[in-house]
């Protein structure tokens, strides 16, 4: 009986092994949304039922504007095309899990991907197009004239016009307590003065955690170099790192509080812990909206400027060409842009600005411009520097004790 | 001579031993392919620079992150001396005096996540946070200039040690109640308080059980990656696994994550060659 028993107990685990190896590919996949039976062939006849497979990367936020406002807003218009959406993560590795399942398809060689577009920040950019993973579609839709930033021609030095819509624009800012810093201060020099004046009352998450402390150290490097030209456009040169050490280590050597990300530099501003932090407009105003973040908290743009970052839509070329190309045009029409993007989520728009907010309501132009204005942000919204020179920050920063 | 009886018995044990190896293929087969087979990619790709064989990813990881590495290990062999501290004394004490609703609060953080005991200890022991508030109510600390000390080394000892002694205190219990109640009465008999029976009798007849729980906690400590992220100073010395996390996210150097990674194996394989060590003499 013991050993009918210990038989059976072999076999069954010999069939459990066989049974998990067979589990489909998608339960590893990060990006990998349901197959869809309709997602066969692109559609050809316009009033055929089309499923529009779309990974967006980022934070839970980018998730919730795509499937509780766009989808739905989308489908209206276009009532045969039903947008399945599915969050990638955030940070670098959101938007490389959607280049990784691209790639992969594409080294397959299936002709149809899972993924028709998608949603992506700039470190990807350079491997999308160097792989021949993605479209020059801008040119096809309609509202290409709106496409006109500076963020749709280059990304972190690549040259990626055509193959974009930004959809925002988010931008790094020191938020401060206006109840204990009477004059916040007006550039980098300035606040390197009051950090010394103040010590732990200036916070900051370091290059990891949070891309608010990297964009800080970025401008931090852009006013000490006064080589932001070259930073952002290249080309790389390691001898343009040379003083950087010296730099990154005074830096390292003001007395600073370190917080654990772009929430914790928040919270400890909300707390009164810190009184000045790098942060994300967008994350500053909705934490606001929320009741999470005291009134008190302001915002100031020093400078010679803080940098920011677009997300981008991006299309396949595995896709349904024509849903997902509806799809980007959509998002790049000033009105949704100005509905949405703006007016909803508080975020600078990835398009001709002057012509989103001429859609916009005069309360959305005042809630964003109030205390930074659109002035300030055509001149001090800067980018991030190259993908070769913002490794070298890191590794530089990480080295400096 | 019976031949047909060593035939047959030989058979038996023939057949037991080839059951006995299809019963453990299966386990062995999928440590082998979900743990062994990663593990040895993990330490082939530690080795690659720049596509060549290189040992330079752990000279870097030694120069530019041993502060890390002792970090680490300081702050798991802290948390886990606190732990079995604790665990010995309370475990000891509510086995001699039986306290069941004692026993029960002190077993709750069981129940709670690490990524909770994180955030909670984040905002319940930050410088501003509910504890100094609440003391600044009673006049013990000034909330304007309130002590500043939680993010790093001290807020990662405290928050791991308040959650893994709970099971830290349910194995040693478990084998503090093992223990023959005789030589407990009997030293009671002798005069013996409840300091004297933990000390004298508990601790050395439940060694082995002690030095068990010690292993399985001091590796949950080195791998743990959701506390030491929310409580760790960004600015000062880092958890292995928080440096092996920027590796992969910020400078997306798998090769060097991957030497971290193996550094950290290295770590936690002196208290498992012990726990094995200890395993086989036992068998």
């Amino acid at each position: 009986m013991k050993k009918l028993l210990c038989a059976l107990l072999a076999g069954s685990m010999l069939l459990s092994l066989a049974a998990c190896s067979n589990a489909p590919s998608e339960a590893s996949s990060a990006a990998a949304p349901a197959q869809n039976s309709s997602a066969g062939a692109p559609s050809q006849e316009e009033q055929k039922p089309v499923t529009l497979n779309f990974a967006t990367g980022g934070d839970t936020n980018m998730s919730e504007f795509f499937n509780n406002e766009i989808s739905p807003a989308f489908h209206e218009k276009y009532p045969n095309i039903t947008v399945k959406v599915t969050a990638t993560g955030a940070g670098d590795d959101g938007s490389r899990n959607i280049y990784t399942k691209w790639k992969a398809q594409k080294d397959a060689g299936k002709s149809e991907w899972d993924i028709d577009a998608g949603c992506v920040n700039q470190s990807v950019m350079k491997d999308l197009i160097d792989n021949g993973l993605i479209e020059k579609y801008v040119p096809d839709i309609s509202n290409q004239k709106y496409v006109t930033t500076e963020s749709s021609k280059f990304a972190l030095g690549t040259d990626v016009e055509g193959y974009v819509v930004p959809l925002f624009t988010s931008q790094i800012v020191l938020g401060y307590n206006s109840k204990t810093v009477q004059t916040p201060p007006k550039s980098y020099d300035e606040l390197e003065s009051w950090i010394k004046a103040n010590p732990k009352k200036f916070g900051y998450n370091g290059v990891t955690g949070g891309m608010s402390g990297v964009g800080f150290v970025a401008g931090w490097l852009y006013n000490k170099t006064k080589n932001y030209d070259t930073l952002v456009k290249g080309p790389y040169s390691a001898d343009k790192t040379a003083d950087w050490g010296k730099i990154l280590k005074d830096l390292k050597s003001l007395p600073v509080t370190y917080t654990q990300g772009n929430a914790g530099t928040l919270d400890l501003l909300n707390r009164g812990e810190i009184d000045i932090g790098p942060v994300w407009v967008d994350m500053l105003l909705l934490w606001k909206s929320d009741g999470r973040m005291s009134p008190d908290v302001k915002m100031i743009l020093p400078e010679p400027g803080m940098p920011g970052q677009p997300m981008y839509l991006v299309v396949g070329s595995g896709a349904q060409k024509d849903a997902a190309e509806k799809f980007c045009d959509f998002l790049a029409d000033p009105a949704v842009q100005a509905k949405y993007v703006v007016g909803k989520y508080n975020w600078y728009p990835g398009i001709d600005s002057n012509a989103v907010f001429q859609e916009s309501s005069q309360e959305t132009k005042d809630l964003l411009f109030k205390e930074v204005t659109a002035d300030e942000l055509s001149k001090k919204a800067l980018a991030l520097p190259i993908d070769e020179y913002s490794k070298a920050m890191q590794k530089i920063y990480t080295e400096t004790k | 001579m019976n031949y047909s009886a060593v035939l047959n018995g030989g058979r038996g044990k023939t057949g037991e031993r080839l059951l006995g190896a299809a019963v453990i293929l299966p386990p062995v087969a999928l440590v082998c392919t979900e743990y062994v087979y990663p593990f040895l990619m993990s330490v082939h790709s530690s080795l690659l620079k720049d596509g060549r064989f290189s040992a330079e990813n752990y000279s870097y990881s030694l120069s530019v992150y041993g502060g890390d590495i002792l970090f680490t290990a300081f702050v798991s062999a802290l948390s886990l001396a606190l732990v079995l501290a604790l665990s010995v004394t309370i475990g000891g004490y509510l086995t001699l005096r039986r306290n069941r609703f004692l026993e029960f609060l002190f077993k709750v953080p069981l129940f709670i996540p690490f990524v909770v005991v994180g955030h909670a200890m984040r905002t319940f022991l930050a410088p501003k946070g509910l504890l100094n508030s609440l003391l600044s109510q009673i006049g013990v600390i000034d909330i304007n200039h309130p002590p500043d000390f939680i993010y790093g080394a001290v807020g990662i000892v405290i928050s791991l040690t308040w959650k893994q002694f709970s099971f830290a205190l349910l194995l040693v219990m478990s084998s503090f109640e093992s223990v023959d109640k005789s030589y407990l009465e009997a030293a009671r008999t002798f005069g013996a308080g409840t300091c004297r029976q933990i000390l004298n009798f508990l601790i050395p007849l439940t060694r082995s059980s002690i030095g068990v729980t010690a292993v399985l906690i001091l590796t949950s400590f080195l791998q743990n990656f959701s506390v030491v992220m929310m409580m760790g100073n960004s600015g000062g010395s880092q958890h292995i696994m928080v440096d092996i996390y920027n590796t992969i996210t910020y400078l997306n150097d798998l090769p060097l994550a991957n030497a971290l990674g193996v550094i950290s194996y290295l770590l936690a394989l002196g208290p498992a060659i012990l726990y094995l060590k200890r395993e086989m003499e036992k068998a």
